[in-house]
C-alpha cells in the first residue's frame, strides 16, 4: 500500500475497502456513564464504542476529557476506590463485565493494563514477571522460565536483561521499565491490553521502541491506548475515538478521524486549535 | 468465559480485611480497657471518699484516709515548672538551630539534642538524684535561701530545706526531659517555612530578630503551641524521672524546696508496698485522675496540631 | 549601637544560650553516665546474676530478662500494629471511623506508661494470680503498638497508588497486592518504626513495676516474675549500698548504649536495604 501522495478521498476509499474485511469487536462499550462520586456529575456520558479484535484503538482528546477514565472502566480498576461507579454496560466477548459478581481478578488478567509512569515492582526483573503468574498457579518452574523468556522477548527486552534476570527492576532505565511492565502484562496472556499514555514519561528513543512494540503486539492482542500525542495516535492506531467533556464525539478509522473527520470539534482539535 | 467471583480469592481479601480491622479495633479496646480497669480498680476508694477524693489533702495509708489533692498538686506544679522552662528554652534552641546557626553547627547539635530525647527517663531520674541534686543544693538553694527568701510572693517558694530534691528539682528534671521534644517539633516546623518567606522579609531590611518574631514565629504558632502541650502531656505522665527526685511526701507546701509527690510517683512508690485494699484502690483512683488529665491535655494538643 | 541592633543581638545571644543550655545538660548526663557506668563495667556484668544486699554480682539475669521481654513484646506488637496500620492506610483518609481510630492511637501513644502497667496488673496479674514475664511482655507490647501503627500507616500512604493499581491490574487480589507489593515497598520504613518502638520500650520502667516485677534469680520462665534491667536499675539506684549503685550505673550505661544502637540502626536500615536490593 504505497501511497506517497494520498489524498483524503483515496484514504477514505481505501479504508472502506479494508473495512470489508469486517473487524469483529472484542469489547463493546454500551451507554456507559461514569461517576467519580455517587451523585456527582457524570465524568463519562453515555459512551458507545466498539473495540475491535487485534486492532489498536486510540483515545484522544484534551486533558480532562475522560479518555483515561474510559480506559479505567475497561478493566474496572476504578473498583479499588469505593465511591466510584459506572452505569450502562461493557461487554468482553459478548459478556458483561459490569454485572455484579464478576471476578475482577480474572477480568484484569484478561484485560491487562500499562500505566503512564513505569511501575516496576520492588523486586527482581524475573519476579516482576512471575508476580501475576504465580497467582494463577499451576505452573512449574520450567514453564515459568519459559513464560518469562517469551514475555521478555515479545516486549523486546530479553537481550538487554537476560544476564540480570535476578537484579532489581528499579535498576533499569525508564524505557526498559516500561517494556518490563508490558512484558509483565503479556506474560498473563491477556486478550486486551490497555495503555494509559505509556510513553509520556519516556524520552524520544524509548518512545519509538514502545511504539514499534505496540504495532507488533497488535497481531496477538487487542490494544486500547490513551495518548495526548496525536502523531502517536496516527502512527500506531487503526481506530481513534475523540473525546471531549466526557463524551465520545467521534469514533472512526484513524485515517478518517485525522483527515476527514465529520465533526467540527474533532477537526479543530486535530488542527491544534484547542486542547 | 469470565468466571464469576472466585470464592477462594475473595475469601483471602475478606479474611485480610477482617484481620486488619480487628487489629485496628484493638486500639480502641485497649484504651477502653485501661479506662474500665482504672474505674473498676479505683471504685472502692471513689465510692468511699466520693468527689472529696480529688479535693482532700489527706493521704494516710495507716489510717486508711485518702485524698488526691497533694498528688494532683505535685503533678500540676512540677509539670508547670517544666513547661515554663522548657518552652522558651526549646523555642530558643529551635530558632538557633533552624535560623541562626550555620549548617556545620546546627546539624551535629540537632543530632545531639535528638540523642537527649532517646535517653530513657530513668537515666534522667538517676542523674537528677546523684548529680544534679547535690549541685543544685549547693549551687542554687543556699544562694536562694540568702537572697530570694525575703522577696514578696516568690520568696516563700524558696523558703525550705536546701536538700537538693523536692518539687522544684522534679520540675527542673522534667524540663530537661521534655526540652528535646519541644526543640525537635518547633525546629521541624520552622524548617517547613519556605525560604521565599525569609528572603522577602530580609529583603525589606528587617533584622533576624524582626524576621523571626514577626514573620516566622506567628506562622508556626499552632505547631509551637502543640509542641508545648505535647511536652506538658509527657511531663504530667512521667514516672521515673520524677520518682527519683521529688521526695515522696504527700503534702502541699508553699515552698518548692520541700519534698512532694506526683500522681505517678505515688503510684510507683507505694503500689507494691500497699497491703490493704483501700490503699491499692486509692492508688488506682489516682491513676484514673491522671488518665483524665492527660487525655484532656493530649486531646487538645492533637486537635491543635491537626489544624 | 542602635536599640534595634541591640535588641537583635540580645535575641540572638539568648537563642544561642538556649542551645548551649541543652548541650550542657546533655554533656553532663553523658559524662556521668559514661564515667559512673564505666567504673562498674566489666565482664562480670554478663556472667553473674544480680547480687543480694552488700555483695557483688552482675546483671546477667536482668539483661537476659530484658532482652526476652523486649523481643517478645515486639513479636506480639508487630503483626497487630502492622495490620492496624494497614487498615488505617486503606480506609478513606477522611472517613469518620479511621479518623477516630487515628486519634485514639495518638492518645494511646501518649498515655502515661504507668497506667498501662496498672491496666495489665488488673487484667493479667490479678487474674492469673501473680506477677509474670508475660504480664510485662503485654505491657511493653501495648506501649510499642501505637508507634508501629502510626509508622505503618504513614509508610503505606507513601506507596504510590500506581503501584497498587499496577498490581491489581495484573489480576492479583487486593490482599496479595498489599502483602507482597505494598509491604515490600514500605518495608524499610515500617522496619524503622518497629525499631523505634523497640528503642522506646527498652528503657521503660514504670509499666514493669507491677507486671514483670523483678527477680534475683536467673530464670527464663515467663510465667514467673522476671528480672529486667530498668527495674533493677531503679531498685539498685535507690538503695543505700554502694555496690548496688555502681551496678545501677553500669546497667544504665548498658541500656542507653543499646537504645542508641537501635536508634542508629533504625535510621541506617532503610539505606542498607535499598543498597542491598540494588546490589543483587
Amino acid at each position: 500500500m504505497n501511497m506517497p501522495s494520498a489524498t483524503a478521498e483515496n484514504i477514505v476509499d481505501l479504508s472502506s475497502t479494508a473495512g470489508d474485511i469486517a473487524p469483529t469487536p472484542r469489547m463493546e462499550v454500551k451507554d456507559l456513564s461514569f461517576f467519580y462520586n455517587k451523585g456527582a456529575e457524570a465524568s463519562l456520558k453515555q459512551i458507545n464504542m466498539p473495540i475491535y479484535n487485534n486492532k489498536v484503538t486510540a483515545l484522544i482528546g484534551p486533558s480532562g476529557c475522560g479518555k483515561s477514565t474510559l480506559l479505567r472502566t475497561l478493566n474496572r480498576i476504578y473498583d479499588l476506590y469505593g465511591n466510584q461507579a459506572a452505569t450502562g454496560d461493557i461487554l468482553l466477548d459478548n459478556e458483561s463485565i459490569l454485572r455484579p459478581g464478576v471476578d475482577l481478578n480474572d477480568l484484569r488478567a484478561k484485560v491487562g493494563m500499562v500505566f503512564q509512569k513505569p511501575t516496576p515492582f520492588p523486586m527482581s526483573i524475573y519476579d516482576n514477571i512471575t508476580f501475576g503468574l504465580k497467582m494463577k498457579g499451576g505452573l512449574s518452574k520450567t514453564d515459568m522460565d519459559k513464560r518469562v523468556k517469551k514475555a521478555l522477548k515479545r516486549a523486546h527486552l530479553w537481550k538487554e536483561v537476560k544476564n540480570k534476570l535476578h537484579a532489581d527492576a528499579s535498576g533499569l532505565s525508564g524505557g526498559q521499565q516500561q517494556r518490563l511492565c508490558i512484558a509483565r502484562t503479556i506474560a498473563l496472556q491477556p486478550e486486551v491490553i490497555l495503555m494509559d499514555e505509556p510513553t509520556s514519561a519516556l524520552d524520544p528513543i524509548a518512545t519509538v521502541a514502545i511504539e514499534e512494540l505496540i504495532t507488533e503486539l497488535r497481531e496477538k492482542y487487542t490494544i486500547v491506548i490513551v495518548t495526548h500525542n496525536m502523531q502517536q495516535a496516527m502512527r500506531v492506531s487503526d481506530y481513534t475515538g475523540f473525546m471531549y467533556l466526557g463524551e465520545l464525539v467521534e469514533f472512526d478509522k484513524t485515517e478518517t478521524i485525522f483527515h476527514n473527520a465529520s465533526h467540527q470539534k474533532t477537526r479543530d482539535y486535530i488542527a491544534g486549535d484547542f486542547g | 468465559m469470565l468466571s464469576t467471583t472466585n470464592a477462594r480469592a475473595v475469601d483471602g481479601d475478606s479474611i485480610f480485611q477482617r484481620l486488619s480491622f480487628s487489629s485496628a479495633i484493638l486500639i480502641l479496646l485497649v484504651l477502653i480497657g485501661i479506662l474500665i480497669s482504672l474505674i473498676d480498680g479505683g471504685w472502692q476508694a471513689l465510692s468511699e471518699f466520693g468527689p472529696g477524693f480529688v479535693f482532700s489533702n489527706e493521704w494516710d495509708p495507716v489510717g486508711s484516709q485518702f485524698g488526691a489533692a497533694s498528688a494532683i498538686y505535685g503533678t500540676l506544679v512540677s509539670s508547670l515548672i517544666a513547661i515554663v522552662i522548657a518552652i522558651p528554652a526549646g523555642l530558643g534552641t529551635a530558632i538557633f538551630l533552624a535560623e541562626l546557626a550555620p549548617r556545620w553547627i546546627s546539624k551535629p547539635v540537632g543530632m545531639a539534642i535528638e540523642l537527649l530525647a532517646a535517653v530513657p527517663s530513668i537515666i534522667y531520674g538517676m542523674w537528677g538524684l546523684f548529680v544534679f541534686a547535690p549541685w543544685f543544693s549547693e549551687g542554687f538553694q543556699f544562694w536562694a535561701l540568702e537572697n530570694l527568701v525575703g522577696l514578696p510572693v516568690i520568696g516563700a517558694w524558696f523558703d525550705g530545706p536546701p536538700i537538693g530534691i523536692g518539687l522544684l528539682t522534679a520540675g527542673l528534671i522534667l524540663s530537661f526531659m521534655i526540652l528535646p521534644i519541644i526543640t525537635a517539633l518547633t525546629r521541624d516546623a520552622l524548617q517547613t517555612i519556605p525560604n521565599v518567606v525569609r528572603e522577602a522579609a530580609y529583603g525589606v531590611g528587617a533584622t533576624p530578630f524582626e524576621v523571626i518574631t514577626r514573620v516566622l514565629l506567628p506562622s508556626i504558632r499552632n505547631a509551637a503551641v502543640g509542641a508545648g502541650i505535647l511536652g506538658l502531656g509527657r511531663a504530667l505522665g512521667e514516672t521515673m524521672a520524677v520518682a527519683f527526685v521529688i521526695g515522696g511526701a504527700n503534702r502541699i507546701e508553699t515552698s518548692l524546696f520541700m519534698p512532694a509527690s506526683s500522681i505517678s510517683s505515688t503510684i510507683a512508690q507505694q503500689f507494691n508496698e500497699a497491703t490493704n485494699e483501700m490503699h491499692i484502690s486509692a492508688l488506682i483512683s489516682l491513676g484514673l485522675v491522671l488518665f483524665v488529665l492527660t487525655f484532656l491535655v493530649m486531646g487538645v494538643a492533637r486537635l491543635l496540631l491537626k489544624k | 549601637m542602635s536599640p534595634r541592633k541591640l535588641k537583635n543581638y540580645t535575641f540572638m545571644a539568648a537563642c544561642f544560650g538556649c542551645a548551649l543550655f541543652g548541650l550542657v545538660i546533655l554533656a553532663s548526663v553523658l559524662y556521668s553516665l559514661i564515667g559512673k557506668g564505666l567504673a562498674g563495667f566489666g565482664l562480670h556484668l554478663f556472667t553473674e546474676i544480680t547480687p543480694g544486699p552488700g555483695s557483688n554480682g552482675g546483671l546477667k539475669n536482668a539483661i537476659i530478662g530484658s532482652l526476652m521481654l523486649t523481643a517478645l513484646s515486639i513479636v506480639i506488637a508487630t503483626p497487630l500494629g502492622v495490620l492496624a496500620g494497614t487498615w488505617l492506610s486503606e480506609s478513606e483518609k477522611s472517613s469518620k471511623a479511621a479518623e477516630a481510630l487515628r486519634f485514639l492511637n495518638g492518645m494511646l501513644m501518649s498515655a502515661p506508661s504507668i497506667l498501662v502497667g496498672l491496666f495489665v496488673y488488673k487484667v493479667i496479674v490479678v487474674t492469673t494470680g501473680g506477677f509474670s514475664g508475660w504480664a510485662g511482655t503485654v505491657a511493653l507490647a501495648i506501649l510499642a503498638l501505637p508507634i508501629i501503627v502510626s509508622t505503618t500507616e504513614e509508610m503505606l500512604r507513601l506507596v504510590p497508588t500506581t503501584l497498587k493499581e499496577a498490581g491489581s491490574g495484573l489480576g492479583v487480589s487486593r490482599w496479595r497486592v498489599m502483602t507482597q507489593l505494598c509491604y515490600r515497598a514500605a518495608g524499610p520504613g515500617i522496619m524503622t518504626g518497629i525499631l523505634l518502638s523497640m528503642a522506646r520500650i527498652t528503657g521503660e520502667t514504670a509499666p514493669l513495676l507491677f507486671t514483670a516485677l523483678n527477680s534475683n534469680f536467673m530464670t527464663t520462665d515467663m510465667s514467673q516474675p522476671m528480672a529486667n534491667l530498668p527495674v533493677t536499675i531503679y531498685q539498685y539506684a535507690m538503695s543505700p549500698y554502694e555496690s548496688w549503685n555502681e551496678l545501677a550505673w553500669a546497667g544504665a550505661l548498658l541500656i542507653t548504649v543499646f537504645i542508641l544502637i537501635i536508634n542508629l540502626l533504625a535510621t541506617a536500615l532503610p539505606r542498607w536495604i535499598k543498597a542491598l536490593r540494588a546490589a543483587k
